[in-house]
Parts: C-alpha cells; structure tokens; sequence
C-alpha cells in the first residue's frame, strides 16, 4: 500500500507490515490502517505512521526504556481485540509490544508520555489498540526525563518556565 | 437519542452480543453490568474523551520531532572511535 506523507514523503508499505486497528485510535479512530517505522540512529522511539492519511503520525516509545519501573498488568481477555486468545496462551506465545505515545509542550518542549493509555501491537496478528489501564495511577500525560540535559552541561540553569497544574493532570 | 427508563435488575440489549444491566441504584450513583463480547472495547467516557484529546494533542510540529528525535539519538559514532582511541592511548 503507498501512501503519500507529509513526514517521510511516499511509503510503500508491504500489506503484512501493516497494522490494523479494528476501533482506530482515540481522536483518529477514522484511521484504521497504520505502520511503524523507525527513525535512523534513534533509540527506543518509533513513528506510528496513519497510512489513509499522510499528515498523521505519532511518536511512540518503549515505556521500559523510558520508566525502568514502568509495571503494569494486562489481562489477556483485555487483549482479545488484537487477537490473543486467553485461553490458548501456553501453546500459543503471543508478540504483543507495548508503546506509549509521546507529546511535547508546544512551549517548554516539555515531553510527556500517555503511561496511562499504552499501545499494544501483537504482530503475530498485525492488530493493535489503545488500552486504557484501570487498575493503575500512571498519568495519561506523565513527565519524560530529560536525559541529554547533563551533557548539555546547562542544569544549573532553571528550568525554562515551571509546569502549570493543568499539564499533570492524571485521569 | 433514544432515552429509556429502567428499574434495577432491568437491562437494555444492544444487537444481538450486549447487554447492559442497571445492578443498583444509590442516589446519584447507577452501577451497570456490562455484557459485550471480549472484542468490543469498553470505556468510561471521559478516559475515552482523554485518550481523544491526549493523542490529538500528541502530533507534533516537525521542529519539535527533531529535537525529540535528536533527544533519543544513538550515541555519536564519532565521539566512540575517540573515546577507543584514547583507551588505546593509554595503554
């Protein structure tokens, strides 16, 4: 399937690399078809590409990478819409990775990532969905560290405006 | 929209697959049972309405994914060879 991008300019992305979310993703759920792609020389984040509309993507990351403590439980009947099947999981290893989506401050530049909201792909199925945890306190626009501040060498300085409340808010 | 008055113990049958039960009433407060096949996602609302808002929120213009990007990058393999050949410098 080609697409046109505003990003990467024309795809053409093989049908089984394609994930399929049955419900879309909230405020794109009109876009079913999506791809992932890889950034050169970047680790842990990826592009979660819209292939029915070229100017959508989102940037995801592994939440492990970025929260070594990030822990979370999902039951496996959670799972049934991307294909898992609960009662078959001993003979039947499923692939599902989990990614959050990442937003930046227009402003600060301030990252965060949606830890309350994650991704779950399985690629066995090439389907996936948002899944918003309940049994968890992690917030849907939770603070990313900013690791390349010290090699910058500018800590001393202060932060460039302190967070208002409303950034933090946890749902 | 369709408005339908309930009593506890009643439910509304959706298609043929879900089935919504009013389990009690306390006051200001109605629990629901709900029966949906595995497939169907389930939300509250207002997360449903925070996921929409929090993705939409989450595109970003091209000049803030460079520096996010960059924030991630590997580590230059420039600033590697150099840091090897000191090592072997040091020998």
């Amino acid at each position: 399937m080609i697409v046109q991008t505003t990003r990467f300019g024309e795809l053409d992305i093989p049908d089984e690399k394609i994930i399929h979310f049955p419900y879309g993703i909230p405020g794109f759920t009109h876009l079913r078809k999506w791809c992932l792609l890889n950034p050169e020389n970047v680790l842990s984040l990826n592009w979660i590409q819209a292939m029915e509309d070229g100017s959508i993507a989102l940037i995801i990351a592994d939440p492990e990478a970025l929260f070594q403590n990030y822990d979370v439980s999902v039951d496996a009947r959670e799972l049934s819409p991307i294909g898992v099947d609960p009662d078959a999981l001993g003979e039947d290893e499923p692939q599902v990775v989990m990614r959050v989506v990442l937003s930046a401050d227009a402003t600060t530049g301030e990252l965060h990532a949606n830890l309350r909201a994650p991704l779950l792909i399985n690629l066995k199925t090439c389907l996936g969905m948002q899944l918003p945890l309940v049994r968890c306190n992690y917030s849907i626009r939770h603070p990313v560290p900013m690791k390349k501040r010290e090699d910058v060498g500018d800590m001393a300085s202060p932060p460039k405006g302190k967070r208002s409340s409303d950034a933090s808010t946890s749902v | 929209m369709l408005i339908l008055t309930r009593k506890p113990g009643e439910a509304i049958r959706i298609g043929n697959d879900v089935l919504i039960t009013v389990k009690a009433v306390n006051g200001r407060q109605v629990r629901l049972g709900i029966e949906a096949p595995n497939d169907i996602p389930v939300y509250r609302e207002e997360i449903f309405e925070a996921m929409t808002q929090a993705n939409r929120e989450s595109l970003m213009p091209e000049s803030v994914t460079q520096s996010v990007l960059e924030m991630f990058a590997k580590p230059a393999p420039k600033r590697n060879e150099d840091s090897e050949k000191s090592q072997e410098g040091n020998r």
